[in-house]
């Protein structure tokens, strides 16, 4: 008999696949001889994904606010990668659509979550003196997406799981196991691995709640574990709990912040999140 | 009166008199700040010896508690079930409790 772990896994092969200008990108991308043009015109034919790209890239937090007209511009200043992340991001969001609220889940206020790790990781990231954080803003929009598809793949075990975490005031994580045989973050990197996305991003999903990726220390994962800690205790969006969990242990070592550091940081950042919030429609 | 003790001397609820800097001579805790037990550990760690502290001052709240009502205390301790082992955890800790008096303020203003 096929256990639950199993059974959520099959329906993965079944899940949507990113959209066709997504994968014509990458392939763009995997050619060395490709120009920024004639990536820009894949991205254009999709109107959508332009109109979003271009409203994140002007958002004041990548520090190039309301300068980048066009996709072409948005490429050379961005770069191919965090262009191809942004359009991943955006198509992701808009795959998982469903709208309705269940008690103690709103998809808008996942999302605020989520979007907040973003922002947040990719700060800390800079904290840590990074030297190329273009990753670190779509695996903290991404790090939780294992939840979203519990929510539109296996809706009713996820009322059931949130309802759980509402009366015995627990982490969502501990919930799912019981309930699906696994949590939202090995969910996600499943998902990850079906869409073929960047290795480190699929790290930062599937680990994101230990701070390291398994034993190997990395920027990116840590800095998204704190991301969604710092993410919670300011209390942004709703991720499906109302804890605040420890940090690892481990992370200070791997990031090497000093006192002072995060608290210093916050208020640029909450700016850049309200900025965001307004953009991305998440009020 | 200033006194310079040693770090196994420290006992919570005492003042910083002068800046506590690390090894680069950058400042990780300026004076005034009220210590506590996990300063002592992180100091301890830290290859920091001794500190300079002021017996005469009224312990001045570094971290603007007094701002906290005690029902967002009430709200922070029921989501975070850990204490703060270092000076960056304390940090969130702090950042927790100002977050959720603002919403507690922000709602009584509605």
């Amino acid at each position: 008999m096929m256990n639950a772990v199993d059974r959520i896994l099959k329906t993965v092969k079944d899940a949507p696949t990113l959209p066709t200008v997504y994968t014509a990108l990458c392939d763009a991308m995997s050619n060395p001889h490709s120009t920024a043009n004639e990536v820009a015109k894949i991205v254009s034919m999709d109107q959508a994904s332009t109109i979003k790209i271009l409203r994140i890239a002007n958002s004041s937090f990548f520090g190039f606010s309301g300068r980048i007209e066009n996709i072409q511009r948005a490429i050379v200043i961005l770069g191919f990668n965090e262009v191809r992340n942004l359009i991943m991001a955006s198509s992701v969001m808009t795959m998982f659509s469903r709208k309705e609220s269940t008690t103690g889940f709103k998809p808008n206020d996942f999302w605020a979550h989520s979007l907040s790790v973003g922002l947040l990781a990719r700060a800390i990231g800079k904290l840590a003196k990074c030297t190329n954080v273009e990753n670190f803003f779509v695996a903290g929009i991404l790090h939780d997406i294992g939840k979203l598809y519990f929510y539109q793949f296996a809706h009713e075990e996820f009322v059931r799981a949130i309802s759980s975490v509402e009366k015995e005031g627990r982490l969502i994580r501990d919930v799912e196991v019981e309930v699906f045989g696994m949590d939202h973050a090995l969910m996600g990197s499943s998902l990850a691995d079906h869409w073929k996305l960047p290795e480190p991003i699929r790290d930062a999903i599937h680990y994101h709640h230990f701070g390291i990726a398994g034993d190997k220390p990395d920027l990116l994962v840590a800095s998204v574990h704190l991301g969604d800690i710092l993410a919670r205790a300011l209390g942004l969006g709703h991720p499906g709990d109302d804890l605040v969990p420890q940090p690892s242990d481990c992370i200070w070592d791997i990031l090497k912040l000093q006192p002072g550091m995060i608290s210093g940081m916050v208020p640029s950042f909450l700016q850049d999140y309200e900025e965001a919030v307004s953009k991305m429609q998440l009020q | 009166m200033l006194t310079r003790i040693a770090v196994e001397n420290i006992k919570p609820g005492m003042l910083l008199a002068e800046p506590v800097l690390n090894k680069h001579q950058k400042e990780i805790f300026p004076s005034g700040t009220k210590l506590t037990e996990y300063h002592r550990n992180f100091f301890k760690n830290s290859g920091v010896q001794c500190v300079v502290i002021d017996h005469e001052q009224a312990p001045i709240d570094s971290q603007s508690n007094s701002n906290i009502s005690p029902l967002a205390a009430q709200r922070v301790q029921k989501r975070i079930r850990w204490k703060p082992c270092n000076p960056m955890e304390e940090e969130i800790y702090q950042l927790a409790l100002k977050s959720a008096e603002h919403a507690l303020s922000e709602k009584r203003s509605q």
